[in-house]
Formats: structure tokens, C-alpha cells, sequence
């Protein structure tokens, strides 16, 4: 969402196309319905090329602090596993 | 694809999202659907594992985005079932259909344990709360056991008397029974639980019942 608003169906080509398919989880609706229940998106309807109006969600001002304390979060925890991982390779090679 | 949105309006109805909602939702699955079968591409490459599953998926995305004003049941429904504990929640607790039968049964059993508790007690003037101790006046005393004075017959008259309150038991004639005191409260709280649970269960289901109709 970050690379500018996006309907449901192109958030998960975008996804998809770097390797994440979390659709097959789950689904992607129920998780912008969430976001956009709890404020971290905001949605506008447009017309897509050639098809019907589309609901585009992008990232509210909450969605963008909460992106940037995941991103730090997900480093965070990152790194403390390269550690954890690293100790286990040295001993491997060892 | 249509009759997959068809079926989440259907549960999307039953969930109470606003009509206005549940078309917007609706218009928007559509117009992915369409998208990806115009690419060549199926259900389940829009919606993954849920395409399986479209009561799970529309009551999953009502309840997130919180459009959902009626209970249900949160979770996948569809080919790998709910969890234990989930199937555990859905069959137990209350708002959940009730087979009548097993109902008006549990009610039944209920009032019946009621009533034979409150007969039971009622009959039973001599459930007190204190040690009591008697004496066999005449005649051999054909049989005593326990502590001193804890156990006392007599032909054709038996009494066992406990050593603390609520333990007082009686028996007529033949036999030792279970203390009326005891019975009647035990029937006391089976008969209040059956009843409980009957109403716990019942009304939520008549209720549901009742908005139908």
C-alpha cells in the first residue's frame, strides 16, 4: 500500500509477485476490513482502467506510524533470529 | 464465482450487515472475481483456501470490518472443519441452535429432580444440623458398629446418626439409606442445574425462533 492505493484483488498480485501469497492463508479481505475498521486505511472509490469503480485503500497518517513501529518490530525480531541462527551455523561448522 | 457471492449475501444477511454494506462488498469481490477470470485466472487465485469456504470468508469479513451486528461463529467452516475448542464453543455456549428435544429433556429431568428434593425435604422434619444421639430403650440391640453411640439399631426400626451436621441418615425399617438431608439438597442442585441449563439454552433458540417468524 505504500507504493500508492490499491484495490483487493491488486494488493494480492502485489503480493504475490514478490512471493508472498498470504491468500492462501486466508484472505486479503477480511484483513483491509480490519485495517480500515480500526483506521489504518482509507478507502476511496474510482473507476479502474476499463472496469467497474474500484475501492482503493491507501495508508491513513495512523496506518503509516503503525507501518513504520511494525517495520521496526519485524527488524527487531530479524535480527535477534540471524543472531540466534548465526550461533547455530558457527557451531555447525565447527 | 456468482454463486459464491450469492452465498456470502446470504450470510452477510444473516450476520445484519446493512444492506448498502453488503452491496459494496459484494460489488467489490465481483469486480475481483471477474478481473481474475478475465486473466485466466480461478477463485481460489483471488481468495486462496477460502474459496472453499464462503460462509467462513463473509463472516470473517463482516466480523473484521465489524459490520456484523448479529453473533456468529468466527473461523473456517468449510472442508478442514473449526478447531476443538472452537467446535467445543459452538456446540456449548448459548445463542447456538439446540436440538428441542434434548432441551425440553434437560428441562424435564430438571423439574423432576426439583420436585423429588423439595419432597424430600419436606417429609424429612428430622434433617437437623445437630449430632444426635438415641438410646434403644428395650429389646436386644441386634447390631452396632462404629465410634460409641455412632451407629444404633433396633429390630424393625433402624437409625444411623452422623458424627456432624448433615450427616444424620435414616433408614426405614431395613437397610441403611443416605441421609434425606443430603438427597434432597443434592436433587436440590441437579434440579436447579437441569432447569438452568434448559432455560440457558432454550432462550436464545426461541428467541432466534421468534425474530425468524
Amino acid at each position: 500500500m505504500e507504493e500508492g492505493p490499491a484495490y483487493g484483488y491488486e494488493m494480492t498480485k502485489r503480493l504475490r509477485a514478490r512471493g508472498l501469497s498470504i491468500v492462501g492463508e486466508g484472505s486479503i479481505y477480511p484483513l483491509l476490513g480490519r485495517l480500515e475498521r480500526d483506521g489504518l486505511v482509507e478507502t476511496r472509490r474510482a473507476a479502474s482502467n476499463g472496469g467497474p469503480p474500484r475501492k482503493y485503500y491507501s495508508l491513513s497518517g495512523a496506518g503509516e506510524t503503525a507501518l513504520r513501529d511494525g517495520v521496526l518490530e519485524w527488524q527487531a525480531a530479524r535480527d535477534a533470529v540471524d543472531g540466534a541462527l548465526g550461533l547455530v551455523k558457527a557451531e555447525v561448522a565447527s | 464465482m456468482s454463486s459464491f457471492v450469492e452465498e456470502c449475501r446470504v450470510v452477510w444477511r444473516r450476520l445484519g450487515v446493512p444492506d448498502p454494506v453488503a452491496n459494496e462488498m459484494a460489488a467489490d469481490l465481483t469486480a475481483d472475481l471477474e478481473e481474475a477470470e478475465a486473466e485466466g485466472g480461478s477463485l481460489e487465485d483471488v481468495l486462496g483456501n477460502s474459496a472453499f469456504d464462503a460462509s467462513g470468508f463473509a463472516t470473517a469479513w463482516a466480523q473484521e470490518r465489524g459490520v456484523a451486528s448479529a453473533s456468529e461463529p468466527a473461523g473456517p467452516v468449510g472442508p478442514e472443519g473449526v478447531t476443538g475448542a472452537g467446535r467445543w464453543a459452538r456446540s456449548a455456549g448459548p445463542g447456538r441452535r439446540r436440538p428441542p428435544m434434548a432441551v425440553v429433556l434437560t428441562g424435564l429431568f430438571g423439574i423432576l429432580a426439583l420436585g423429588l428434593g423439595l419432597a424430600v425435604l419436606a417429609g424429612d422434619r428430622r434433617a437437623g444440623f445437630a449430632m444426635v444421639a438415641q438410646r434403644v430403650a428395650a429389646g436386644p440391640l441386634p447390631f452396632r458398629a462404629g465410634g460409641p453411640g455412632n451407629i444404633i439399631a433396633a429390630p424393625g426400626n433402624i437409625r444411623v446418626f452422623g458424627p456432624g451436621p448433615g450427616f444424620f441418615m435414616h433408614a426405614g425399617g431395613v437397610g441403611f439409606g443416605p441421609a434425606p438431608l443430603a438427597v434432597g439438597l443434592i436433587l436440590l442442585v441437579v434440579g436447579l442445574v437441569g432447569v438452568g441449563l434448559a432455560l440457558w439454552y432454550w432462550a436464545p433458540w426461541t428467541g432466534r425462533r421468534l425474530r425468524r417468524g
